[in-house]
């Protein structure tokens, strides 16, 4: 519950926190601190939203999630899928039902 | 003279060029190392967050011209890729793969798409729900994607591969608010209005992501703001939405034939539609031409609202296309959201403009307490109120240990939420007054008290010599019943236990909420219940599994305020 207090104001800065990103010569570095590079060789990696066997050529992005990391392949529908899904987890609990 | 100050613009012209000419000479060295050996890597790296933040920057300079964004700057940051695996998921980081030059355009549409959600837009779509976040996110993407001037056909591939696919989706809404979005931003409403107020929504709600009442909200000022951007001159729609997080007022300042009598009928609309109703926003919306008028009426409030934005906006409206210009109005202290503190620590707040009081601010109205329940609420009539006022322990000046049935009170009652509710606030008990002065001297005695204490509610400790002797403690001890007996509520307290009166025991026997089965939430004087009596360690008798009848449904009604 919340409780309606007056004058106070929040600043947050949130908007200018930067994109993490890792560049295509250190992807190899990064997924084997991760230990997937050698699942990634074998095949075993299968992209979060669309199960598609994920290689080390099209992984388009990595996240945490609980205590693995998700792998998500570069396709275009999987990477808007993964904002989606980010939504989602921020929501905390939107069920989506608001009655429009 | 002239000369000189021509030399010093000339020589400031001449370093921002090459300021300029530097930051393009950088990129050009980074491609050229990016060739050789020993900087390949670094090269590359910087080569592709250079180029990929500078056209960034570029399309959010364009859509800051239109849209109220908090910044200008898209980053890249690289994750360390020999950080411990331990490390990355401590801190949670999406981690977006950036290619070489030869997939600029995916780097830029998968980097603008997370900056947009997870930085851009975060305050604003928080506490939205899911649906409502992912339209917002992909609009704002595609309209940021299209201020790409070198028609690349980035802004085609987000709209077909990225965004159609959300959209498409069997019964997701999105693709209806995105059309809703598009239908604003053509009327200039979209960043003008509806963004503004949204973000301004998520600066007064914080400290939590979700709030179930916020989505209709929105969808109530979508709804709004579609009727004002379809609205044929001279239609009258209501302009306002007036609900418990999101209180705001569209004015248009237009029709020549008033303008020219003056602003004096926009003062007064503002005074009694908007400022009376103590909305937070007020968005001023005229012709460009009009603009000297509209800052007058926001100046007209300069008591209670700030100016926090005059600018121009670009209309597309049924009568045509024209330069707009909006004046935002901002409550100064507006109602502003926080998570709950522990109750004792609650802040009493009050506007003394909304508070009805007695003859004098010195005496209050009298009521009389007609429910009070074991949480610390209870309903009050107030003699002169034609329905039923709520208040809580935090709100009396002299909470009793005991609240009954009947007990005579003092208080001050005001209105509040979205419902209207009448809330009665300084609550005075007047069966425990002991001295004649004032009840604004007691009022601000006690809040002093409250805060020596750092606590809202004096803590009243038990009655013991009420409760010894309820227990037996004049030394005689009393054998408790055997199985269950019916019992009745004789006193039931703030503190959340009372005593019950026995027939089979000749003393009051005591009883905690604790001891209670499915307890109502109002307990009353004389109420009937069923219990088991035992002797606690003390050697006190205490009632235990405490059941009561089935009770008036009207009793069980949630507080309205909690």
């Amino acid at each position: 519950m919340f409780q309606r207090m007056r004058g106070a104001r929040v600043r947050d800065r949130r908007a200018e926190e930067p994109v993490d990103a890792v560049h295509d010569v250190d992807l190899g570095k990064l997924l084997d601190s991760l230990g997937l590079s050698e699942a990634l060789e074998q095949g075993s990696v299968r992209c979060e939203f669309c199960d598609h066997v994920v290689t080390s050529d099209t992984v388009g992005a990595l996240y945490p999630r609980g205590e693995a990391v998700r792998v998500v392949c570069d396709r275009p529908h999987c990477m808007a899928r993964l904002v989606t899904d980010l939504n989602q987890r921020d929501g905390g609990g939107g069920s989506g039902e608001s009655g429009r | 003279m002239i000369g000189l100050l021509l030399a010093i613009a000339a020589l400031v012209a001449a370093v921002a060029y090459l300021l300029s000419k530097v930051e393009a000479l950088a990129g050009e060295v980074a491609k050229l190392l990016a060739r050789f050996g020993p900087f390949k890597s670094w090269g590359q790296r910087r080569q592709t967050r250079w180029r990929l933040e500078r056209r960034a920057q570029k399309l959010l300079r364009s859509l800051r011209e239109e849209a109220p964004i908090a910044t200008d700057k898209l980053a890249i940051e690289w994750v360390d890729p020999k950080a411990s695996r331990e490390a990355l998921l401590e801190q949670g980081k999406v981690i977006v793969r950036l290619r070489s030059e030869d997939r600029a355009e995916q780097n830029l549409v998968h980097a603008t798409m997370l900056f947009v959600s997870t930085s851009l837009l975060f305050r604003a779509k928080r506490y939205l729900d899911p649906e409502q976040r992912d339209s917002f996110d992909l609009f704002v993407t595609a309209r940021m994607l299209g201020q790409t001037r070198d028609n690349d056909g980035v802004l085609d591939a987000f709209l077909s591969e990225y965004m159609y696919p959300r959209t498409a989706e069997e019964g997701s809404r999105v693709d209806e608010y995105v059309r809703a979005f598009e239908a604003l931003a053509e009327a200039g409403l979209f960043y003008g209005v509806l963004l503004r107020e949204v973000d301004y929504l998520g600066e007064k709600v914080w400290g939590k992501k979700f709030i179930a009442e916020l989505p209709p909200e929105i969808d109530e000022l979508l709804d709004m703001l579609g009727s004002l951007a379809a609205r044929v001159p001279g239609e009258k729609i209501n302009s306002n939405v007036l609900r418990e997080y999101c209180r705001m007022g569209v004015v248009l300042v237009g029709m020549q034939d008033k303008m020219q009598q003056g602003i004096d009928t926009w003062i007064e609309y503002i005074q009694s539609a908007l400022v009376r109703r103590e909305v937070d926003s007020i968005y001023l919306l005229g012709m460009w031409r009009d603009r000297a008028k509209l800052r007058q009426i926001a100046a007209a409030f300069a008591d209670g609202y700030e100016l926090t934005n005059a600018s121009r906006i670009s209309q597309t409206l049924s009568d045509g296309k024209r330069d707009s210009f909006i004046a935002v109005m901002r409550r100064h202290d507006p109602v502003v959201f926080q998570p709950r503190l522990p109750s004792r620590r609650r802040p009493f707040t009050k506007d003394p403009a909304t508070i009805r009081t007695g003859t004098s601010p010195a005496t209050g109205l009298l009521g009389t307490v007609r429910r009070f329940g074991g949480l610390g609420f209870g309903f009050l009539e107030v003699d002169s109120e034609p329905e039923e006022a709520f208040f809580h322990l935090n709100d009396c000046i002299n909470p009793p240990e005991f609240v009954a049935r009947g007990d005579r009170v003092e208080c001050d009652v005001r209105t509040e939420g979205p419902e209207e509710k009448l809330k009665a606030y300084n609550v005075h008990f007047l069966h425990l007054v002991e001295t004649q002065q004032p009840r604004q001297e007691l009022a601000a005695r006690a809040a002093e008290e409250r805060e020596e204490a750092g606590v809202a509610v004096r803590d009243p400790e038990p009655d013991t010599a009420t409760e010894a002797e309820s227990n037996g403690g004049n030394g005689q001890s009393h054998e408790p019943p055997e199985g269950r007996v019916s019992a009745e509520v004789a006193q039931f307290g703030t503190k959340g236990y009372g005593f019950l009166r026995i027939a089979e025991v000749p003393i009051s026997v005591f009883f905690h909420l604790n001891d209670c089965l499915e307890p109502p939430l109002f307990i009353k004087r004389g109420e009937t219940v069923t219990c088991e009596v035992y002797v606690n360690a003390p050697g006190q008798l205490r009632a235990r599994k405490v059941e009561f009848a089935l009770g008036d449904e009207s009793d069980s009604a949630p507080p309205p305020h909690d």
